[in-house]
Formats: C-alpha cells, structure tokens, sequence
C-alpha cells in the first residue's frame, strides 16, 4: 500500500545547523495488518506517521500510496484522501468540545445519512459506550471514553488506512488493551499504523518498525 | 448526501457566547431605532409646521422703509402714519389681485407653541373677526372636529393636535402669558399645517401682520412683494415658505440630523469593538476545532463556509429579535408619548430598518478580515503536535 523511497525531513533548512527528522529511510507496508512503530521521543516517528499521511510533506524522497504519489499531489487531493481513504487517532483526542459523543464521531463522516448514524452507534456499542455517553460531551467523559469515541471517529468512513499516533498515552493499562484489541481487529481487513513509544501495546502487531535518529533501526 | 460542517451545532452548544453576541446585535438595534423614532418624531412634527403651515399661509410685517416712506419727509406723525396706511392698504390690495392668493388681511397675531422630544416651536395664528374665520377655515382646509365656531372677543379655535400637545381641553385657557388669561379654546379643528385662528381680545397679541393666504404657487411671498416694488430691509420680517425652510433646516433638521448621525457612530462604534474582540477570542478558541477539521480533510473554504454560516446565523438571530424589540418599543412609545402627546410619527421607519441592516451587512464585512486572518493561521494537528 505505500511504498517509501529515501525520504528525508529537514527541519530548520535555513539556518547553517539542519536538523533532520528523518534521513533517508526506505518502506514499504502492506495493504493491511497492524504496524508498530517505535521509538523514543524525537527518534522521527510521529514524522513519519505525519508524512504517510499527508499531514507534512517530506523535504526529499518518496511515498507512493496505492500508485499514488503524495509528495507531488496538490491540497485538495490531499484533503480528499485524509477524508475518504485514511483514519486519525491522535495522542490527544481532539474531540469538539461542544459536541456530543456522537456529533464528534460524525463530524468526520463523508456522508451524511442514516447509515453513518447507525454505523456510529455500532461502533459505539463494540467500543463499549452507553447510549447515555453518546449523548455527553467530551468534558464529561473519561480520558478512556474520549479516546473510544476519537477511534469511532477514525473508523466512521471505513479507512484504508488508520494512523495512530500514541493512541494509549492518555489511557490506563486496561483501556489501553482494549484500544489496541479494537485496532487489532480492524486491522484484519485494514492498515492500522500505531505510533508509540510504548512497547507492550504492540504484543499483537504484526510488524514492528523501531526508529532510531531518524532512521529504521530495525 | 455529502457531509458538511454544521453551523447550527455551535450555535446550539454555545448559548452563552451567542447569547452575548445576539443580545449586543438587538440592543444595538433597538437602541438606533429607538434613538431614531424619538427623534425623527420631532423632525416630523416639526414638519407639519413649517413645511406644511407656508403652503397655505404666508406673514409679512414691514416697515416703512419698504414702502420707500420716510418720517423726515413728512411733517406730523398723522401725515405719516395716513401715507404708511396708505401704502399698505394698496400692497395688500395688489396681493388680493395677485394669481393664486386668495386673501390678505392685516391684523394681529397670537403665538401657539408645539412641544416635540427634543424641543419646541412657537408659531403664529393669526387674529381676526368672527366673520372672517369660516372664510380662513375653508382656505386651510380645516374643518371643525369639536366645539362651535369663535364668536366673542378673545375666542379661539385650535388644531386638534395642538390641543393634544397642550393638554387642552374646550374651555381651557389657551394663552397664560404676561397678560394673564388670554384667549378660551372654544372648539377644535384638523388641518394639515397644525393651524389655529382666534378673534382679538383688543388688548393682547404678538405683533401686527399683513396675512397672506397663498397657494402653492404663491408660497414665495419674499418673491412676490419684491415684484411688487417692495424694498425688504433687516426691519422687515417675511414669513413664508423659504423663511421656514431655511428656519426648519437650521433649528431641526441640521440639528437631528446631526444628532442622529453621532448617535449612530457611537452605538455603531461600540458595537463593532464588542462584536470584533467576542468574536476574535471565540475564534481563538477554536483553533485546535479549524484545525481538526483540516486534519480530517476538510478544506479551508469548507471551514469558512462554517464560519460564515455561523455569522450569518448569529447575526441574522440578533437582527431578526434587535427589530422585534424595536418595533415593540416603537409600539411603546407611540402609544405612551407620540399619540397621546399629539406628536407626528410612524411605528415602522423602513429607512431607518435599513440602514441598521446595511450596517451590520457591513460589519459582518468587517468581520471577514479577522476571520481570514485566523482562517490563514489553520494548521493541522501535527503542528500544534510538534
């Protein structure tokens, strides 16, 4: 699903001291299966995640997604697939705090029908939330039911492709297998790439990629 | 269906800060639509007046200058007095035959005064015999609403109006002034320039005035006496259409105008900080929402269209209840200080409405500038991440 060629991200490519957040890294993934990354802070992970995603656009290199190139697509199309094609977990929910469980699931949906609503009850029920909490607003859920409602979030347009960046590091240990169970059963059909740094979540994944000063490592 | 952003969801989650904005956009507008009611009353009322009153009416009180008599040509003061009475005797003839006027008498005057809002205006009604009174009703147009016709010395008929204003009843005293009880009211009449005429009470009065019942043709009476030879000098006084224009402009229209206009950019001025800092601050509230919504994939115009429709929403809300309690509060005051008072005004000023909408169509302009500025500041979540 994406192949990644050479792809370098500098930061601060002004000034004489250039900082590189990833050096040349070469990777391929496939079309589904859940993918680890890991590695300790500033070791380029959440980058990587970032540019497979569309969210940053690599200084060098390339990432082919489905015969795609991403570092030559223009705004739109990057919109189109971050819309259609890819899922968000982020560290922090980042749900709207305005809106209800539910609103905050559905504001991503591309459509807008019955069957997103009930989709996202659906989910709701496997993610283990009550129909009273699909109803309260984030200030009134739990760290673990903010997080629940962020991956119902995330799967509402049936992705290709979730990207997970720390999706746990809010969570206790409990809520943090439970997160990486429902991710692993996505994965069985899909791509689900988590970012962490925390290494007994990733027991069930089927790849781990472990990132060192911005290089694989392993 | 394509999902769009909703407008309505923080509309409807977000009552407090709406509510603010909401009640500041109504406020505003009651309080420039009220200011405007009361105040365009008095330029209305004062309209009937001196608008309206020159159109059927003219006044001319001159000296002997203008009638080109000199008291050092003349011997006695009789000698005098006998060519001054003369001359005048055959203006007034000469304004007789003149195309379009109707009458012209030389008599006295009593001042009837019309308290509006903001200040009052004192005007002339003229004095004359019983006999002649139908003869000035019919010219005016007026008819009798109540009472009988003035038939005794020191009798008046008033304007239905400016019986209202005075608080007047038939029977009443109409003048109090340095001679005591003057004039009695005894019937009431409608015409349109709020006139009134009374018979002398042989002692009291204004001044003497040759009246002229013109048409409005003839509202130029200045014109009209210059043709005619007249030589008008600062001792003379012509009251005529001109004369109360110019008058109407400089102590009411120029005035309200001015008032108006201030008001308005004060309220439009506080307004437009208030609304510019609420809703600079509840967009940098929002900023981690923008740019969620960007990670997810919506595009920038998609989050503008939001914010738009959210404006329109909060500012079609604030208009839409700012010209309920307006035309409410028009209501109020029409029913508690303009009818009663006799004053002329309208619950509904379509121009004033307007012009409130067209400001805040531009305001909602205004707005679009910090709107795009914090539109450009979108990033997606990895930046606020990083």
């Amino acid at each position: 699903m994406f192949e990644v060629k050479n792809i370098c991200m500098i930061y601060d490519m002004n000034t004489d001291v250039k900082t590189y957040a990833l050096k040349g890294l070469d990777l391929s993934l496939p079309d589904k299966g859940l993918v680890g990354i890991i590695g300790p802070s500033g070791s380029g992970k959440s980058t990587l995640m970032y540019c497979l995603s569309t969210l940053k656009t690599p200084t060098e290199g390339s990432i082919v997604y489905d015969g795609k190139e991403l570092t030559a697509i223009g705004n739109a199309e990057r919109e189109s697939l971050r819309r259609r094609e890819f899922g968000f977990i982020f560290q922090r929910h980042y749900l709207v705090p305005y809106m209800t469980a539910m609103d905050n699931c559905l504001v991503a949906a591309v459509k807008k029908d019955g069957e997103e609503q009930k989709k996202a009850e659906r989910f709701f029920r496997d993610l283990g939330l009550s129909e009273k909490e699909w109803k309260k607003k984030p200030a009134k859920l739990s760290g673990g039911q903010c997080q629940r409602v962020a991956i119902a979030r995330a799967m509402i347009n049936d992705p290709k492709v979730i990207f997970a960046d720390e999706p746990t590091a809010s969570l206790d240990h409990e809520n943090a297998f439970n997160v990486m169970r429902i991710l692993k059963k996505y994965s069985d059909e899909r791509l689900v790439l988590v970012v962490t740094h925390d290494r007994s979540i990733l027991q069930d994944a089927d790849r781990i990629i472990e990132m060192w000063d911005g290089e694989i490592s392993k | 269906m394509k999902n769009q952003l909703s407008a309505w969801k923080y509309v409807k989650n977000n009552k407090r800060v709406v509510a603010v904005l909401v009640t500041a956009l109504a406020l505003s507008f009651m309080a420039m639509y009220a200011a405007y009611v009361l105040l365009i009353t008095t330029t209305e009322s004062f309209e009937a007046v001196m608008l309206e009153m020159p159109k059927k009416i003219s006044y001319a009180s001159l000296g002997n200058k203008a009638y080109g008599i000199l008291r050092d040509d003349y011997e006695t003061y009789e000698e005098f007095k006998a060519a001054y009475d003369a001359k005048q005797e055959d203006l007034i003839e000469k304004l007789r035959a003149y195309p379009g006027i109707d009458d012209a008498l030389y008599t006295q005057v009593i001042r009837s005064t019309y308290q509006s809002v903001m200040g009052s205006y004192s005007f002339e009604v003229p004095l004359m015999e019983p006999e002649k009174v139908p003869e000035f009703l019919e010219h005016i147009d007026a008819k009798l609403l109540d009472g009988r016709m003035p038939k005794n010395a020191g009798e008046v008929l008033i304007d239905e109006t400016i019986r209202k204003n005075g608080g007047y009843h038939i029977g009443d005293w109409f003048q109090k002034d340095w001679f005591g009880e003057t004039f009695r009211i005894v019937g009431t009449i409608q015409s349109k320039g709020l006139l009134s005429v009374g018979v002398p009470n042989g002692y009291s009065n204004n001044g003497w005035y040759i009246v002229v019942y013109n048409d409005e043709s003839t509202t130029d009476l200045t014109g009209i006496l210059q043709s005619m030879g007249i030589q008008l000098g600062d001792e003379d006084e012509v009251l005529d259409a001109k004369e109360y224009y110019r008058a109407y402009r400089k102590d009411v229209g120029d005035v309200i105008d001015a008032v108006l206009v201030t008001l308005f950019v004060i309220v439009m001025t506080f307004l437009a900080i208030l609304v510019l800092v609420t809703y600079v601050s509840f967009m940098r509230n929002r900023v981690n929402e923008y740019c969620l919504y960007a990670s997810l994939g919506y595009g920038r115009g998609e989050i503008y269209g939001m914010m738009l429709k959210e404006m329109t929403i909060l500012f079609g809300f604030g208009t839409a209840l700012g010209l309920l309690i307006s035309l409410g509060i028009a209501f109020v005051l029409h029913g508690l200080i303009i009818e009663p008072k006799g004053l002329i005004g309208h619950i509904v000023y379509e121009e004033q409405i307007f012009r409130i909408l067209g400001t805040y169509v531009f305001l909602m302009g205004v707005l679009q500038i910090p709107v795009l500025f914090s539109l450009q500041r979108i990033r997606t979540i990895d930046a606020i991440e990083d």
